[in-house]
């Protein structure tokens, strides 16, 4: 049993890592959830990074949830500042910028290899609403910033008046604080009406249904995550893996949908 | 052998199932190298224990025995404990399912004391449900792993299977303590419990001889415990024992022969 046990820890070890996975969802930063091994600072990150499988990640600084927005893209900024296979994700509240200042403020983080855009509504009490977030939402939408949200933040009406408001805009839903896959039939309908909603995947885990998303919509609107490191990155891994899908469809999501995305983003 | 000991057939109203075929599910076992995996019907948990029983049957006999069966044990029937003897005297049928946060009775109910003895007498394993206490899902409070302390001192003869190891990092906890109190307590890894650094804790905690494989197929897929516990930082040894040596010892699967014709 033994010789069988290894002959699969090297088979999968061999398929994962030749996905070069590109983690959307990876953290530094006081913990967000309890785990048995910790890992806060960038260093500890970097050490067990690679015994994952995850070649390049965005990451994101705890701070800006739990404390100031943008101290936390400070944090996240510097973090990544020396290593090129990592990008940043900055978190807007609605007071860091107004107007035209926007752009100005969002081309500043992209200067510092910020990619990717995060919203707490929920968290930090305001409306995720076209209305309210106009002048924010034009000035990632224009700078091609995708935008990613946890499902429990904000509500799925409210992400299909965003998705529709502002159809040039890459909207992610992540699932985290509850099982994303109980709102499947809720997000099979809006992906249907909003073709700029996609979805992260490191909370689709229910029983084949990330292999029904791709047979369904194609592989093109899900971006591999895993949450790391509250989360063990192989699960999201091997469900890709062993995934009941086309080579192409299975690259797409580990890594090239998340390049392609971000080699969108305005840093001239 | 590498079995799933915590499995499921059927689905539930709460979300769209893909796939929840027979056919499906030994298919995905057949590509991942499962050999054996042991379900509880859904329905015998969720009001429809005769549909349940039905499919269970034919699950195990469509499958040549790949597919083996618990017997699901829902305090809100009648005849509840008769259903389950129904059910342990079919071939097949290796255990018993009790959930507590499902049918809202806390774990050390006098309720549940009948599964208990007739598990004893009939030396089969019951898998539970546990959980942590959750805010967002209050019934929780019903598996926590302390609550079953009463009856595992009660029947030391039984082993108990706490499902999903109580489920989030305090139940994680909870459930290893009572683990390595009652040495008849084992933890499977089903369900979407998939905490860094948790197949190294339990077996650092209780030893890998009493953590099982389980995937809650047809709920949650199979694939995410298997890349976990494939890429885990414990022995290979560890491993095979996690994946299938442990619920064969379990369920005396030794030397039941799989029909390979099927
Ligand atoms: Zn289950």
């Amino acid at each position: 049993m033994t010789t069988l046990v290894d002959r699969l820890v090297a088979q999968y070890r061999r398929r994962r890592d030749a996905l070069e996975l590109f983690d959307l969802s990876c953290w530094i930063g006081k913990p967000l959830e309890p785990a048995f091994a910790v890992v806060e600072r960038m260093d500890q990150f970097k050490a067990i990074q690679c015994r994952c499988g995850i070649r390049r990640a965005v990451i994101s600084h705890t701070l800006g949830l739990l404390g100031g927005a943008a101290e936390g893209n400070r944090a996240a900024c510097d973090a990544i500042a020396d290593d090129n296979s990592l990008v940043a994700a900055a978190t807007l509240v609605p007071e860091l910028a107004r107007g035209d200042e926007w752009t100005d403020y969002l081309r500043s983080l992209i200067a510092r290899r910020v990619r990717v855009i995060r919203l707490f509504p929920a968290a930090h009490n305001f409306l995720l609403e076209p209305d309210y977030l106009h002048d924010l939402l034009t000035a990632v939408t224009q700078l091609r910033l995708p935008l990613v949200v946890w499902q429990t933040q904000t509500t799925w009406p409210a992400i299909a008046r965003v998705c529709r408001a502002y159809p040039e805009l890459h909207f992610i839903v992540e699932g985290v604080g509850r099982k994303l896959f109980y709102d499947n039939r809720i997000y099979h309908a809006l992906l249907e009406r909003c073709p700029n909603l996609w979805l992260e995947t490191h909370n689709l885990v229910n029983y084949l249904g990330l292999d029904h998303l791709v047979e369904r919509f194609g592989s093109e609107r899900w971006v591999f995550g895993s949450f790391f490191p509250y989360l063990d990155p192989n699960a999201a891994a091997m469900l890709l893996c062993e995934g009941r899908m086309s080579d192409e469809d299975r690259h797409n999501i580990a890594h090239r949908n998340l390049q392609r995305l971000l080699a969108e983003v305005d840093a001239a | 052998m590498i079995i799933d000991a915590h499995g499921h057939l059927g689905r539930s109203p709460q979300f769209d199932f893909p796939d929840v075929s027979v056919t499906t599910m030994l298919d995905m076992m057949f590509r991942l190298g499962i050999d054996r995996i042991i379900c509880c019907h859904l329905g015998m948990l969720q009001g429809d224990w005769q549909q349940g029983f039905r499919e269970s049957l034919q699950a195990v006999g469509e499958s040549g025995g790949r597919i083996l069966c618990y017997a699901g044990f829902d305090p809100a029937l009648s005849d509840a404990l008769d259903c389950v003897r129904r059910c342990l005297d079919c071939e097949g049928f290796v255990g018993v399912k009790i959930h507590p946060s499902m049918h809202g009775r806390y774990a050390d109910d006098p309720c549940y004391d009948p599964v208990w003895q007739l598990a004893a007498e009939r030396d089969v394993p019951i898998l539970s449900h546990s959980w942590d206490i959750s805010e967002q899902n209050p019934s929780q409070k019903y598996s926590f792993p302390r609550r079953f302390a009463e009856y595992c001192g009660r029947y030391p003869e039984v082993k108990l299977i706490l499902g999903h190891a109580g489920g989030r990092f305090g139940g994680h906890v909870a459930a290893a303590e009572l683990a390595r109190q009652f040495e008849h307590v084992h933890l499977d890894l089903a369900g979407d419990c998939y905490t860094w650094g948790l197949i190294e804790y339990l077996v650092e905690q209780v030893g890998a001889s009493r953590v099982l494989f389980g995937s809650d197929m047809t709920w949650i897929d199979p694939r995410t415990q298997l890349g976990m516990i494939l890429d885990a930082d414990v022995s290979s040894d560890a491993k095979a024992m996690i994946l299938g040596g442990n619920a064969t010892r379990l369920f005396g699967l030794e030397k039941s022969e799989l029909n390979h014709e099927s």
